[in-house]
């Protein structure tokens, strides 16, 4: 269904490390991931579990230090990430791909107008006029469907609400047509329905300018509405991946399982919700093997000794959890 | 336009909504609103257009208003009081026809010569800050942004070079300052090449990458060491050592009081460049000099124009004081420091000689400390949001 050279951003065996007073954090202890294009992909997990530091990995914005890329390969379209200089990243940055942030009331520059910061970003890559990128500014601020755009391109981002304000981040990012945006929690902020609006355009424009998303969350909901293919991240690893379907259906990782035990529905109405015991193990301390080990209910004393491979479910669902493996469609597809 | 659009239009915009006012016209009314501040402010404005027509009317081969035209006869008259016409010469006679200021010992009328002093302290004040504000600007958005980032033993050996080829270009020693540049580039066109670091012959040069401290250490310790002398008798110093001239003065002015603007910008770029809108501004891709100055910079700039404010009374504090001890701007020229000075061997005899430039020193000062005070609040966002 998906061809190999669709991938529009692959990343293999990353690693970052958080030097401080310690031992170092490890933040993301070797992930692999691909987003093909105009492909929803989710990466879920808890707070702390590396997602966020992923994008900034991919988008070159960590700071280093106390980052440290220890090992790894990104590959977005033809570059290979990691290798460009500042001045080579700073040109796909904005043009090729883009970040929509968790917090759109302080990602704003408060002093500018929201059109000027919007032009900002296609006078950065497009050889333009001021006046054509302000008026693409206001044609974008007509796409992510804020009223009357002709006024609010003058606004004040104080002057917008926290949703609007949503919008024109992601117009922001829209600005030079980027093949991929990053999306790090860009609906945490906002109250549900807004949430669902802003999700809803989303989906929309990415349906009409043909972009892949990474969409970082830890909502299951949103999840379920939005992706084609999910990452489950628990302490810097993934431990399950596979179509929403997949993800939501068939979990195969205890994680994933706990996760989805936890979550509210209607069935469970009135009942104490389940949560995992235990709490996520600090960066710098992570036990070994699996570091769901000591919260997991399923372990057993391989786990506390060794990595478990990534197992092979078919379809492009896998999960590293030896354990539950129940082989319907045998072929362990693991390394290590 | 149908009048159903119309009205759609008009209802959903202007009538529910307060007027939406940019930054600075909020500045603007927030200012009227703080009395003291606007007197300040109003103050300042008077004082600067005075400034402006005296240096008109006071300066040229044949000025209007002649501060340093000596009528011995005429000595000491106290203010408001009229010359008498009959014992001068057609040109000594004062345009205004009356003496404003009264005249001082040598019977100089003392308003054209205040009128002179204003203008001095308005250009010391303005430029000593000015030059002060813009390499505490630098130094600051230096230590701000980019302090975590380590000065290597390579750099400070760069700089000491260049220092030194340049002390020897001035003492015109032309062989060694070129011997001296040529090794600098040399060394720079080496670091250059990114040569690898164990490369025979050149891996012993290693050494000149060792960090030695980070550029926040750098220039926060500098500061550090500036505060350590008491500034005006540095500023004695170092006049006493040049040659007396206004431009000295301010230059040394300017060169001795930008640590506290330095201190401020360093806090506001920490802080603001862990802000979310500067993240958001690198990830579309924007270099570091456009995210320095224009999404920074203009969100820091509150406090130093309220600090720029306060140093340019300090500033002309500063310059009537090295002029009431006779380091100032040279004689001829009036400033009131030096009227103050001519002044106090006559305090009982003509107070006007001191309480003119006095008291016109204590209000320039008061209104610029209270124009500095109010911006201060002004520009306080927390503030903003109350009002």
């Amino acid at each position: 269904m998906l061809a190999a050279n669709d991938i529009l951003l692959s990343i293999e065996d990353l690693r970052v490390h958080f030097q401080g007073e310690g031992p170092d954090a490890l933040a993301v202890d070797g992930i692999d991931l691909q987003v093909h294009r105009q492909q929803t992909v989710c990466i879920v997990g808890e707070s702390g579990c590396g997602k966020t530091v992923t994008a900034l990995a991919v988008m070159g914005l960590l700071h280093q230090p106390p980052a440290k890329i220890v090992s790894g390969r990104i590959h977005f379209k033809t570059h290979a990430l990691l290798e460009l200089s500042a001045p080579q990243l700073r040109a796909l940055r904005g043009k090729s791909m883009a970040m929509v942030f968790q917090e759109p009331m302080t990602s704003l520059n408060p002093v500018f107008t929201v059109g000027n910061q919007i032009s900002e970003a296609i006078l950065a890559h497009d050889a333009a006029s001021e006046a054509q990128a302000k008026r693409k500014a206001t044609q974008l601020l007509d796409d992510v469907g804020i009223v009357d755009p002709d006024k609010r391109v003058s606004a004040y981002p104080h002057q917008l609400s926290g949703g609007q304000r949503q919008r024109v981040m992601i117009a922001m990012a829209l600005a030079c047509e980027p093949d991929l945006i990053i999306a790090d929690e860009p609906t945490t902020a906002l109250d549900v329905t807004v949430q669902a609006q802003i999700l809803e355009l989303l989906k929309q424009l990415q349906r009409e300018k043909h972009m892949a998303i990474q969409y970082i969350t830890h909502d299951l909901g949103v999840v379920e509405v939005i992706a084609d293919y999910v990452y489950v991240m628990y302490a810097g690893i993934i431990v399950e991946q596979g179509s929403a379907d997949h993800i939501f259906n068939k979990a195969n990782h205890p994680y994933t399982r706990a996760l989805l035990a936890a979550l509210p529905t209607k069935e469970k109405r009135g009942q104490r919700l389940y949560s995992i015991p235990g709490s996520v193990p600090h960066p710098s301390y992570k036990p070994k093997g699996c570091p769901f080990h000591p919260r997991c209910e399923h372990r057993q004393l391989s786990c506390e000794t060794s990595l478990p491979p990534l197992c092979d479910y078919g379809g492009g669902h896998m999960a590293r959890c030896p354990v539950l493996f129940k082989p319907d469609a045998p072929k362990e597809a693991g390394n290590e | 336009m149908s009048t159903a659009k119309h009205i759609a239009h008009s209802a959903a915009d202007e009538s529910f909504m307060p007027p939406s006012r940019s930054p600075s016209a909020e500045t603007w009314r927030l200012l009227r609103k703080n009395r003291m501040a606007f007197a300040g402010f109003a103050i300042f404005l008077i004082f600067f257009i005075v400034a402006l027509a005296g240096v008109l009317l006071t300066s040229g081969n044949r000025p209007i208003l002649d501060p340093s035209q000596v009528r011995l006869q005429e000595k000491l008259r106290p203010p408001l009081s009229y010359p008498k016409t009959d014992g001068l010469h057609p040109e000594e006679v004062p345009a205004l026809g009356i003496y404003l200021l009264g005249t001082d010992d040598l019977g100089r009328d003392v308003f054209s010569r205040m009128l002179q002093g204003a203008w001095v302290s308005l250009t010391v004040g303005f430029v000593a800050v000015g030059i002060a504000v813009a390499i505490g600007i630098l130094l600051g958005g230096l230590a701000g942004y980019f302090g975590q980032m380590p000065v290597r033993l390579g750099h400070l050996l760069f700089w000491v070079l260049i220092t030194v080829a340049l002390i020897f270009l001035m003492g015109r020693l032309f062989l060694w300052s070129a011997i001296l540049m040529v090794l600098v580039a040399a060394g720079a066109v080496l670091r250059r090449q990114q040569l690898p670091q164990k490369t025979f012959p050149l891996g012993w040069l290693s050494w000149l990458n060792r960090p030695v401290m980070s550029i926040d250490t750098l220039i926060m310790r500098a500061v550090d060491i500036m505060l350590c002398f008491p500034s005006f008798f540095l500023i004695l110093t170092v006049v006493a050592l040049l040659p007396p001239s206004l431009y000295n003065i301010m230059v040394v002015i300017g060169l001795t009081s930008w640590m506290g603007t330095t201190r401020f910008v360093r806090a506001e770029f920490l802080s603001l460049r862990e802000q979310d809108f500067v993240a958001a501004a690198r990830s579309l891709g924007l270099g570091d000099m456009r995210i320095i100055f224009r999404h920074i910079m203009p969100n820091a700039v509150a406090p130093v124009l309220v600090s720029a404010t306060l140093g340019i009374a300090s500033a002309m504090l500063t310059e009537a004081g090295l002029s009431f001890l006779g380091f100032g701007v040279p004689p001829p020229h009036a400033t009131w420091g030096n009227i103050l000075s001519d002044g106090k061997d006559f305090i009982f005899d003509a107070p006007w000689l001191t309480f003119a430039p006095g008291i016109t020193i204590l209000l320039v000062v008061l209104a610029f400390n209270l124009f500095g005070e109010g911006l201060r609040d002004i520009l306080n966002p927390k503030l903003r949001e109350r009002n």
